[in-house]
C-alpha cells in the first residue's frame, strides 16, 4: 500500500488536493444535488487517491483520475440503492423531438434548485454523462473512458438524459428515485 | 447527439448550477483539514501533514515532527554551546528568505519564504514553485498573511501543530500555466506546517539532537546532527532516522535527511537568501505575457465551458 509517506510526496499530494478540491466539490454537487454529500464524496475520493498516491502522482492528469473515482463512487452507490432502476429514458425515436423541448426547457431555467432537483431525478449514469460532458467539458471519448462504455453509448445517453431532464423540468412527471425531495 | 443549441444551453445551465454551490471555501477548508494518511506514531508529523494539506504553504517541518513524541520525551543530548550557536544563527537570519527544495520527486521546484523565521505582526510571503521533470512549471502560487500574535517561540509553534495549525486569512495568488490564467483573491486558510526554520529552531531549542561530527556538504564545512527520534510502535510508515546538517561557519541549516520505516528517503536542502531586491522578487509568481487575469474559480476550477456557435 503506497500511502503518501515522505515530505516531498506529501507536498505533491497537498498541492493536488488544493487544486482539485474545488472542481471535485462542484462535480459532486451536480452529481448529488447536495453540498454535504458532495463534501463526503470528495473526502472519500481524497482518501482513495492518497492510498495510491505514489502511482497517481506519475499520471499525466491526477485530477482526472480523482474525478473518475468520484463518479464511480456515485455510480456504485446508485447501483446499490437501485439495481432495478432503468437507465434509459425515452426511446430513440423520441429523441429528436425531445431535443427541441429540452432546449426550450433549459432556456427557461431560472430556478437552479429546480434544475438540481430535475438532475437528481435522472439515473446516476445519465447524470454522470451530462455532468462529465457539459460541466467538466470532456470529449465524448473521455466520458466513455470514465464510464467504461462506447462513445456511441455516451452520445445516445446524453440525448436521452437531456430529454429526460427536460421532461422533469417541464412536467415534473418523472417517477421519483426515492432519494431526492423536490425543492420547496 | 443533442443539437448544438441544446448542448450550449446544457453547458451554460450546468455552469450556473455548479456556481450555485454555497460556501465552497468552507467545504474546501474542512476537506483540507482532514488527515488522508494513516496515523503516524508521532503527533507532530501527523499534524504537519494534515494541516499542510490545508494550504501547501511551505514545507512540513519534519525535523520538528520527529524530535519528540507525545509520550516520549528523551533526555536532551545537545552540546549546550552548539545549541546556543544554532539558535543564534536562526535568529540572526530570521529576516532572510528561506529557500527549501529537494526530495525524491522529479523536478521539485521549491518554496521561498520570507521572513525565514516570522515574528508576530510580521507580513509573511510564501511562494510555492512546482517544476515538472522537464523543468516546466506546473504550480506557481503565493500566500501572504500577517503572522498572528502568540506564535513567537518553540512552544507556541509546537502547540499550534498540536491544535491543527493556525487559522489565518490573507491573499492567495495563483498562476495556472495549463490554462494561461492567473488570479489573486483574499481567502482564509490554515497554516499548518512548517516554517521550516521555526520548526528546526523549536527542535534545537528543545535540545533533541546530538552531534555526529564534522563533514563537508556542497563544498562547505558542515556539522552533522542526529535528531532524536523517539521509539515508535505504530503502523508504518513513520520516521526512523532524521539528520540535519548545519553550516560549520554560519550554523544555519543546510540539509535535512529523513528515512521512513518503509525505506523511503527524503532530502531537503535549505538556502538562506539575503532580502535583496533580486531575492525578494523570487517570492512573486511570474505571470507570463499574454496570461489573462481571472476569478478564483476560473483559475482553480475545471476547464472553462466553451459555448459552441
Amino acid at each position: 500500500m503506497d500511502w503518501v509517506s515522505d515530505a516531498a510526496s506529501r507536498r505533491q499530494f497537498e498541492g493536488f488536493a488544493v487544486q482539485a478540491s474545488d472542481s471535485l466539490l462542484r462535480t459532486g454537487y451536480l452529481m448529488t444535488g447536495d453540498a454535504r454529500d458532495a463534501e463526503d464524496l470528495v473526502q472519500e475520493t481524497f482518501l482513495r487517491v492518497a492510498r495510491r498516491w505514489n502511482r497517481v502522482r506519475s499520471m499525466d492528469h491526477p485530477a482526472a483520475y480523482a474525478r473518475r473515482i468520484l463518479i464511480n463512487l456515485v455510480l456504485d452507490d446508485a447501483g446499490r440503492r437501485s439495481r432495478q432502476q432503468a437507465e434509459l429514458g425515452p426511446q430513440d425515436a423520441a429523441i429528436d423531438a425531445a431535443d427541441e423541448s429540452a432546449t426550450r426547457a433549459l432556456r427557461d431555467v431560472d430556478d437552479l434548485a429546480e434544475f438540481r432537483w430535475a438532475l437528481a431525478q435522472l439515473p446516476a449514469r445519465q447524470r454522470a454523462v451530462l455532468v462529465l460532458r457539459y460541466w467538466a467539458d470532456l470529449p465524448v471519448a473521455e466520458v466513455a473512458d470514465v464510464l467504461g462504455c462506447s462513445a456511441a453509448t455516451v452520445t445516445s445517453t446524453a440525448s436521452r438524459a437531456a430529454a429526460r431532464l427536460a421532461q422533469a423540468l417541464t412536467t415534473s412527471g418523472l417517477p421519483s428515485t426515492g432519494s431526492t425531495n423536490r425543492p420547496s | 447527439m443533442p443539437t448544438d443549441e441544446l448542448e450550449s444551453h446544457l453547458r451554460s445551465t450546468f455552469a450556473r448550477a455548479a456556481a450555485d454551490f454555497e460556501n465552497p471555501d468552507q467545504a474546501r477548508q474542512r476537506l483540507l483539514l482532514r488527515d488522508y494518511h494513516p496515523r503516524r506514531g508521532n503527533r507532530r508529523l501527523a499534524a504537519g501533514i494534515t494541516t499542510a494539506a490545508a494550504l501547501v504553504v511551505g514545507l512540513v517541518a519534519v525535523i520538528a515532527a520527529v524530535g519528540h513524541g507525545p509520550a516520549t520525551r528523551a533526555t536532551p543530548l545537545a552540546a549546550p554551546a552548539l545549541r546556543t550557536r544554532l539558535l543564534a544563527a536562526i535568529d540572526t537570519a530570521s529576516g532572510d528568505i528561506l529557500y527549501a527544495h529537494g526530495g525524491p520527486a522529479p523536478g521539485g521546484g521549491g518554496t521561498f519564504q520570507s521572513p525565514a523565521y516570522p515574528q508576530p505582526g510580521q507580513k509573511v510571503h510564501i511562494r510555492i514553485l512546482g517544476l515538472g521533470s522537464g523543468g516546466a512549471i506546473f504550480k506557481d502560487g503565493e500566500y501572504s498573511f500577517m503572522m498572528p500574535s502568540g506564535n513567537d517561540g518553540a512552544n507556541s509553534y509546537t502547540s499550534n501543530l498540536d491544535q491543527g495549525g493556525l487559522q489565518l486569512s490573507g491573499t492567495v495568488m495563483d498562476v495556472n500555466h495549463f490554462r494561461h490564467l492567473w488570479g489573486a483573491w483574499h481567502s482564509k486558510f490554515i497554516l499548518g506546517f512548517t516554517l521550516d526554520a521555526a520548526g528546526i529552531r523549536a527542535e534545537i531549542a528543545n535540545g533533541q539532537f546530538k552531534v555526529v561530527g564534522s563533514t563537508e556538504l556542497r563544498g562547505q564545512r558542515a556539522v552533522e546532527l542526529n535528531i532524536n527520534v523517539p521509539p515508535n510502535n505504530e503502523a508504518s510508515p513513520h520516521v526512523t532516522t532524521a539528520r540535519l546538517w548545519v553550516d560549520a561557519t554560519t550554523y544555519l541549516p543546510m540539509q535535512q535527511f529523513l528515512r521512513m520505516s518503509n525505506g523511503q528517503q527524503n532530502v531537503t536542502d535549505y538556502t538562506f537568501l539575503r532580502p535583496t531586491a533580486e531575492n525578494l522578487a523570487k517570492l512573486r509568481p511570474v505571470i507570463p505575457a499574454g496570461y489573462t487575469r481571472a476569478g478564483r474559480i476560473q483559475v482553480t476550477g475545471p476547464k472553462p465551458t466553451m459555448i459552441k456557435k
